[in-house]
């Protein structure tokens, strides 16, 4: 019994002796997270957001390491890459919704997959090495800041509220002469935009990048942030990156028995949250553990 | 005539692979269609049954000698089809069906996780297959055509997975359950209105669902190897299989598997395999844009979102 409440003590106290690269990491998972989110402003389930990740990584390297690029740049670069890429699957892709957009934007991520693995200029499966550590908690932590800020005020905006009118019923905000496939498109391109940028961040953390390190599993990980956090509200993506990617490391005390515990609490949260343990209603407390119902695309 | 050789083996060799696929898809397109929902752990399913057969077939190689291979089957069958229930109760059911369609995918997720790493802390977590003797125990009954060799277990598995399939067609067409299902398929509250146990059908379906699945780790357990990762690729070969043929029309799903099969086998043989599993998914993002209700029609509306 002592043993356990020690490594729950330790568990919480961990939070403040966390090291400088534990930080970027969950700088850079929140910013995966809220790229995931981006999309699921206007009801766009995109479980490809590691495709776009691997795409902006890639993108960011090639600058950096072959062509000199200074890394705010590269960053930029790789970002309006990978959101272009976003924009031109979005064009074919949003046509779809719900379950079946999921699926064909995995898809795309595997499809990503395969091209790095055969792509001979990026290492095809060996990948890249000795990329530059360029990456500071200046850089992940100003970016996130930025997109925070951004999607804080995109809420009450104009285009705000086009999205939560499109999230909401997307017949009624066409009826409403919202120009319903600008929103989508612009929304997911975004969501590219940032997972491109993370991406590129993510490369210059880990400092080798193969094709492997957006796979399935990544896509998982990023779609878990958002879903455990809340995918309501914005705040509910960053808890989910920040507890998660905390946990999966606080939780090795548990050795060998960690993804028994961790999938009995993902399956625990889901049926009494399913939107999330952040949601609209988080302060109303009478409400908290009746599961509203939540409303998506 | 050695290409020609090489030719037939790789049209078996298809066969196989499609037969397991095929069952796999079937059990994915039975869940599917009778609860609108995606098991996203159907393919660790499967994978738990391949092992359950291989236990079965190494403890009785110490015990008593080889087991027939029916016997085998059908023991995994039962055991993945126990599984399958136990996933049903614990990930699918608490949540009710009114819930968003992403919440599904999440707990069956999280339990695909948890089944591997079961897999890796009970087998281990290297490759491993059935046991040389018994293969060599079994080659008295090989076929020999001519130049042209077939061997018994190549035999079994491409005679199992059409007798599987076969018997599963007639289940769901012609008894009173395969009825219930279907009228599940069609409309739930429906159903329920009209006296079908929609409860009772749910747990029969991912009982018959997985136990396929069980069938297929077995049969492409024999054919290739078992390691704990199988079953994630597996589950979405299945996925996109379903899909293809059509999503709750059983006869698509096997023709979609054959052909896919066939393709996965003829790309190794005669293309570049290194892009073998980016033809399955490019295939199934063309599906899903072009051609959602699949090749041979869709029995469902599949519900897009909600």
């Amino acid at each position: 019994m002592q043993a356990v409440i020690d490594s729950l003590v330790s568990i919480v106290t961990g939070v403040f002796t966390l090291g400088e690269a534990d930080l970027m990491t969950i700088g850079i998972n929140m910013i995966m997270a809220l790229s995931m989110f981006l999309p699921m402003t206007v009801g766009q389930l995109s479980f490809g957001q590691a495709g776009f990740m691997s795409i902006g990584a890639h993108i960011a390297v090639v600058l950096t390491l072959y062509a000199g690029v200074s890394f705010p740049i590269a960053l930029l670069v790789a970002g309006l890459g990978s959101g272009l890429a976003g924009f031109l699957v979005g064009v074919p892709v949003l046509r779809l919704r719900g379950l079946l957009l999921a699926l064909v934007t995995f898809a795309f991520a595997q499809v990503v997959e395969v091209f790095f693995l055969n792509f001979k200029p990026t290492g095809a499966a060996e990948g890249i090495r000795g990329i530059f550590p360029y990456t500071n908690l200046w850089y992940v932590y100003g970016f996130l800041v930025l997109l925070v800020l951004f999607l804080a005020r995109l809420r009450g905006s104009r285009m705000g509220r086009a999205f939560e009118a499109v999230k909401l019923d997307e017949t009624a905000a066409e009826a409403m002469g919202i120009d319903v496939t600008r929103a989508k498109l612009t929304a997911f391109s975004a969501g590219a935009f940032v997972a491109g940028v993370g991406g590129g961040l993510y490369a210059h953390h880990a400092v080798f990048i193969q094709y492997d390190n957006f796979d399935f599993k990544r896509g998982v990980d990023i779609a878990m942030y958002m879903v455990l956090g809340g995918m309501d509200v914005l705040y509910g993506p960053l808890l989910g990156a920040f507890v998660i990617t905390y946990l999966s490391t606080a939780l090795q005390f548990l050795a060998n028995w960690r993804w028994e515990v961790w999938g009995s609490i993902v399956i625990l949260v889901m049926i009494f949250r399913p939107q999330g343990i952040l949601g609209r209603d988080t302060l109303n407390i009478r409400r908290w553990l009746r599961a509203s119902p939540v409303t998506t695309g | 005539m050695a290409a020609l050789a090489t030719f037939i083996q790789q049209v078996i060799n298809g066969l196989m692979l499609g037969g397991g696929y095929a069952l796999v898809a079937i059990g994915y397109t039975l869940i599917f269609g009778v609860l609108n929902l995606l098991h996203l752990a159907h393919g660790e399913v499967a994978m738990i049954g391949s092992y359950v057969g291989l236990t079965l077939v190494l403890i009785a190689m110490s015990q008593v000698g080889v087991l027939p291979l029916w016997l085998v089957l059908i023991v995994a069958m039962i055991g993945a089809g126990v599984v399958g229930i136990v996933v049903e109760l614990v990930a699918f059911r608490p949540l009710g069906r009114q819930q968003l369609h992403i919440t599904p995918l999440i707990t069956t997720i999280a339990v695909a996780f948890v089944l591997q790493e079961a897999a890796v802390k009970l087998f281990g977590s290297e490759q491993r297959s059935f046991p040389v003797a018994m293969f060599d125990e079994l080659k008295k009954y090989d076929l020999q055509l001519g130049a042209f060799r077939i061997t018994y277990v190549q035999m079994f598995i491409i005679v199992a997975s059409v007798v599987l399939m076969v018997g599963l067609y007639f289940f769901v067409e012609k008894t009173t359950m395969g009825r219930a299902m279907r009228a599940c398929a069609e409309n739930t509250q429906t159903a329920r209105l009209l006296g079908v146990n929609v409860h009772w059908i749910t747990v029969w379906t991912f009982g018959i669902a997985s136990a396929l699945a069980g069938a297929a780790g077995v049969l492409i357990g024999l054919a290739y190897n078992i390691t704990p990762l199988m079953g994630g690729i597996l589950g979405l070969k299945g996925l996109t299989i379903m899909l293809f043929g059509g999503s709750g029309n059983i006869v698509g799903a096997m023709v979609a598997a054959l052909i896919l099969g066939m393709i996965e086998t003829m790309s190794v043989a005669y293309l570049v395999p290194a892009w073998k599993d980016g033809f399955a998914f490019g295939i199934l993002i063309l599906i899903l844009l072009y051609k959602p209700t699949g090749l041979f029609g869709s029995r469902l509306q599949i519900e897009a979102g909600r």
